[in-house]
């Protein structure tokens, strides 16, 4: 028994030395991300933008993986995260929490981001040809992906909104399958007649042949949007000195694709080269999350 | 004499149940009491007006000079510490060793930390060990307490009132549990405790031979209230068979 | 637990005894028994109703061709060196957020059990202090209520906005509402712990917390302790779970993986989850036995876990890096009082419509899962249970039921959720069933435990007398265990309750949804509205969980 109490009290020592522990910190660049197309890639090989970041602009870039969008905004308002690149909706959201929060960079597919609504074969819904036509959804069951997909919820529900499709329109409550391919999945099951999701996910996916063509298929593509881009907090020319975020901008934007390590990265996020964009860009998506009650 | 208990038309009862009623008693320092009667008359009742752990529902209770219902709690915590009590079940920690059993008794007068350490090194270990060859079984200091007997438990609680050093030692029913013989042993063991240190003892008994034997005073009770209070030799054989009697066929003794 | 219970005789009835014994006549009892069970019954009737308003056939045998799918993944599971390696360290870290926030959840769970118990307020006080505790003790019991209302997901989002990312968010979301659990079990451990020595500690003047230290802990620690490692194997499912919102771990790389299907990725987190889930029932069972056996501390199976378990805490605390002076940095507070006043006061200009049909939706969804789980432990917990001669084929069954059970827990239940979409309309069932395989895999095996653990001499004797193997069943065993089995899964439907907000996949609606809903929007007042009614939900089942357990004792 006494050996017992000798030993609670050595722990409790070692964690409240571990607690005083902390120190100053080193100044560093704390990055996030959360990709559209096969995230665990990025996730688990995110070394290789951290280090290239590191090593254009001279201070410590440390990647932390993460997977929940409302987390990440939550992060990103604590301070914790410096930047992260954020979806249309989510960007948006943190730069409500973080006012004065600046666009550096988007990719270059997002400047003509667009959604497609999918359907099950039995359902018998036809492609239709504009956005009114997404009538026909309406009665059907539908599902989106994640809650806070830009993509995979905001958009959709902004055109159907505009084809006088409600939320309240469809056969039972619409369901979140969390990502874009559970998305494919469940209306390739038939759990849902109806599906929306990110273009460009639903492309590569027809394309690698991973899509039951025979029983889910395109209906409808939307117009095109804003979509991700990289966020960065207004304090940190403050933290890591003046200019530091206008060098981050350019390290960014001279991502070639010509060089193999930046070809590598410029994959793992699935675009050809990261492009300038401005806060303009994402007033459409704004409006749409306040309509829908997304954003306060 | 000072009295050490009082009781004035003292009534207990709880919805649906009276335990007591109109009890009036007095009991003065260094006494020896007895308290009989049949089962359900209310002698753990009567024994726990005594030591505060219930409070009468009318008239008052006074114990050493305290009227619990109308003490604070740290006050009533000092008069409680002057009191003594052995019970039928001995109410030991069975998981623990005697030497912590015993010490309960004055953990009263022990501050938090002391009490705590105690339980890891125990504290006063010569008190202990006296208060344990004084009931008998000084043997039995490390014994875990779920491996004694009967007997042995309640001479263990009897060695707990003995490092509490009260004023007062209340035992309810503290030999029902308990062989003749090491009844009686224990009675005498209380007596002998009692009358060294001149300290008053109230023992509610089922046993009237062991009561008018050894007790200077007889209570009895009967359907909660007091029949009759005086020396043994003035308890009559009647007396005690009118006691027991069955209630609705008088005569007959059961 | 019920093993500590005191026997207690009529004609030896102290005061206070003879008081609960005359409110106990009037209350519950056999009539309460039929009175609940007519609720259960009409709650039930009602929620299996609510299907009832899915369109179109609930099950769709078509989409079976994905769950092959995933099934047939099992087999091929990635064995990529380097995302073996990540899964490796996601493993360890899962290990040592679960040890972590067990540690915090029994410290909580013990003072807390201690401030909420029966015991500590109302033991020994009469009149106007005995209703002044009461009040008291009310209030205690009320508080607890929220933290265990709350899943650990919502916790984690709390902490990770006041506290940042730290590994702090994954122990507390674990700790706090574990160790509100733990602190309900604990208080009920010393409620039902022999009450006559401490009542004659209190009677010979010992302040009462001395008293509940000498007399109601040394019967109800090593209950406390043991319990510990059951909420240790909770905490590892847990600690999986809060994976999903970026805590790190297996649940981390199982979000990932799972969000572009990748099954074969998804297989390997879900062996390794697997294999930690059995071998912390292993480990946890092993102590559990030697303490329903009647073992002591001594026990060297009982002191290696202890010295095992402390060993395994400092390295959770090395390999996590814990940095608690976030808890005092003056930041922490700031955020914590913004978080505040962004959530208060809490929207009351609610559809209240769509408030009270979520509610409803919550319950029918945790009162199927919970019927499930308890009517399918009931049936796997015989076959599960190491009881008898040990036979090769016992064995082999015992083993391969356990089986099952671990792999039923080990699946998270939003993986449950996915599968069961692809089969069954979206709605309230695949919700159901989710939770419902994913608490049958907890309780069968609680209830083998139990079946293990009872009385053999009523069965030996009838069949000493000749009965049958059915007649032992239905006279002996089905009356012993069937309170306790009810007692279990009474104690599970809270966590459902909670539970639900995992599932939003299913597209069932309900408070889970509506919670992710807002707090995606991060309106925090509408959410703290619906956080309101997910704890005065948890109350009602509280409450309602107490009285049927009191009327089947």
């Amino acid at each position: 028994m006494r050996r017992v109490l000798a030993v609670i009290v050595l722990v409790l020592t070692a964690a409240l030395t571990a607690a005083c522990g902390g120190g100053a910190e080193p100044r560093e660049l704390v990055i996030s991300a959360i990709p559209d197309q096969d995230p665990q890639k990025l996730q688990r090989l995110y070394g290789a933008l951290a280090e290239r970041l590191t090593g254009t602009l001279g201070f410590p870039v440390r990647y932390v993986p993460l997977t929940d969008y409302a987390a990440s905004v939550t992060a990103y308002r604590r301070g914790d995260l410096d930047m992260v690149f954020f979806g249309g909706l989510t960007g948006v959201q943190a730069r409500q929490q973080v006012p004065g929060s600046v666009p550096l960079a988007q990719r270059d597919v997002d400047e003509r981001f667009r959604s497609v609504f999918v359907a099950t074969t039995a359902s018998g819904i036809a492609p239709v040809a504009d956005v009114a036509g997404l009538r026909s959804v309406g009665g059907r069951s539908l599902t989106f992906g994640s809650e806070s997909s830009t993509s995979g919820r905001l958009m959709p529900q902004f055109f159907l909104d505009q084809a006088g499709v409600g939320p309240n329109a469809f056969r039972g409550p619409s369901g979140f399958s969390g990502s874009h391919d559970a998305t494919i999945a469940v209306v390739t099951s038939g759990a849902y007649e109806v599906g929306a999701l990110n273009s460009s996910v639903w492309d590569q996916r027809v394309a690698a042949g991973q899509v039951d063509t025979t029983k889910v298929r395109e209906i409808f593509r939307t117009p095109t949007y804003h979509d991700y881009h990289w966020l960065a907090r207004p304090d940190i020319d403050d933290e890591l000195g003046a200019g530091a975020t206008s060098r981050i901008r350019d390290a960014l934007l001279g991502l070639r694709p010509s060089d193999p390590v930046d070809k590598n990265i410029l994959d793992l996020f699935g675009a050809g080269s990261f492009i300038p964009t401005q806060p303009q860009n994402y007033d459409q998506v704004e409006q749409v999350g306040r309509s829908l009650g997304l954003v306060q | 004499m000072t009295a050490v208990f009082t009781l004035e038309g003292a009534g207990l009862s709880y919805p649906g149940v009276t335990a007591l009623r109109g009890c009036d008693l007095e009991i003065s320092a260094g006494e020896r009491v007895a308290v009989i009667g049949p089962s359900g008359a209310g002698k753990s009742s009567l024994i726990a007006l005594l030591n505060g752990t219930a409070l009468p529902t009318d008239g008052t209770a006074t114990t050493l000079g305290c009227d619990f219902a109308r003490t604070r709690t740290r006050a009533a915590r000092r008069t409680r510490r002057q009191v003594g009590t052995v019970y039928q079940q001995f109410d030991l920690v069975e998981q623990l060793r005697v030497v912590h059993n015993v010490n309960a008794g004055r953990l009263g007068y022990w501050p938090f930390w002391k009490a705590a350490y105690s339980l890891v090194r125990p504290r006063g270990i010569d008190e202990v060990r006296h208060a344990l060859e004084r009931v008998g079984i000084a043997d039995k200091l490390e014994a875990r307490t779920v491996t004694l007997s009967g007997g042995q438990k309640q001479r263990v609680a009897l060695a707990r009132v003995l490092v509490q050093q009260p004023q007062a030692i209340l035992a309810d029913e503290p030999i029902a549990s308990l062989d003749p013989r090491l009844g009686a042993e224990v009675i005498d063991l209380l007596n002998e405790i009692s009358a060294e240190a001149g300290t008053t003892l109230v023992t509610s008994l089922h046993d009237v031979d062991m009561a008018l034997s050894r007790f200077q005073r007889i209570v009895a009770l009967r359907d909660g209230h007091i029949v009759f209070d005086r020396p043994p030799d003035a308890v009559s054989t009647g007396d005690v068979e009118e006691l027991y009697a069955a209630p609705d066929s008088p005569g007959l003794v059961g | 637990m019920t093993d500590t219970l005191e026997s207690r005789e009529a004609s030896t009835l102290p005061p206070v005894e003879l008081r609960e014994a005359a409110g106990a006549v009037a209350g519950t009892g056999r009539r309460g028994a039929r009175w609940w069970s007519g609720v259960g019954l009409v709650l039930l009737i009602a929620s299996l109703g609510a299907l009832a308003w899915t369109p179109g056939p609930l099950v769709r045998p078509e989409g079976f061709t994905l769950v092959t799918d995933f099934l047939g993944a099992a087999t091929t599971p990635s064995t990529d060196g380097a995302f073996l390696a990540v899964v490796g360290s996601a493993a360890v870290t899962t290990v040592a957020y679960a040890v972590l926030g067990t540690v915090v959840s029994v410290v909580l769970g013990f003072v807390g059990g201690i401030l909420s118990s029966e015991v500590w307020w109302l033991e020994g006080r009469h009149g106007a202090a005995r209703r002044r505790a009461t009040a008291g003790w009310i209030a205690v019991r009320g508080t607890l209520v929220l933290p265990r209302a709350i899943h650990e997901v919502i916790w984690g989002l709390v902490f990770l906005s006041v506290l940042g990312l730290t590994p702090l968010v994954a122990v507390l979301a674990i700790g706090i509402p574990f160790g509100a659990v733990t602190a309900k079990v604990f208080s009920e451990l010393l409620d039902e712990s022999p009450r006559r020595p401490y009542r004659a500690a209190l009677a010979a003047g010992t302040p009462r917390a001395i008293a509940l230290l000498h007399t109601l802990l040394p019967v109800a620690w090593s209950d406390l302790l043991s319990y510990g490692f059951y909420r240790f194997e909770c905490a590892i499912r847990s600690a999986a779970i809060l994976g999903l919102i970026g805590a790190g771990g297996l649940g981390f790389q199982l979000a990932l993986s799972l969000q572009t299907l990748n099954y074969r990725e998804v297989w390997t987190v879900l062996y390794a989850l697997i294999v930690l889930s059995a071998a912390t029932d292993v480990w946890s069972s092993a102590v559990r036995r030697r303490r329903a056996s009647g073992a002591r501390p001594g026990n060297p199976v009982i002191r290696g876990s202890l010295v095992a378990a402390l060993v395994l805490g400092l390295f959770s605390l090395w390999w996590v890096q814990l940095d608690l002076s976030v808890l005092v940095a003056a930041d922490t507070w700031r955020l914590a009082g913004q978080i505040v006043t962004d959530a208060w006061p809490p929207t009351l200009d609610v559809p209240v419509f769509e408030l009270v049909v979520a509610a409803l939706i919550t319950v029918a969804m945790s009162v199927l899962a919970i019927v499930l789980a308890v009517a399918g432990g009931a049936v796997l917990a015989f076959p599960a249970a190491s009881t008898g001669a040990p036979t090769i084929g016992r064995r082999v069954r015992v083993v391969a039921t356990r089986a099952v059970l671990i792999v039923l827990r080990a699946l998270p239940p939003p993986v449950w959720a996915l599968l069961f979409l692809f089969v069954m309309a979206p709605g309230l069932l695949p919700g159901a069933m989710a939770l419902g395989v994913y608490t049958l895999g907890i309780l069968g095996r609680l209830m083998a435990e139990s079946v293990e653990n009872l009385e053999r001499r009523p069965q030996q004797a009838l069949q000493a007398a000749g009965a049958s193997g059915a007649a032992v069943s239905v006279y002996a065993v089905v009356p012993a265990v069937a309170p306790r089995f009810v007692a279990f899964g009474l104690y599970r439907w809270e966590v459902t309750i909670r539970e639900t907000v995992v599932v939003g996949v299913v597209g069932a609606g309900g408070l889970g949804l509506l919670l992710n809903d807002q707090l995606t929007s991060f309106d925090y007042a509408a959410s703290l509205t619906t956080l309101a009614v997910v704890v005065v939900l948890t109350a009602l089942v509280d409450a309602t969980s107490a009285g049927v357990r009191r009327s089947v004792r």
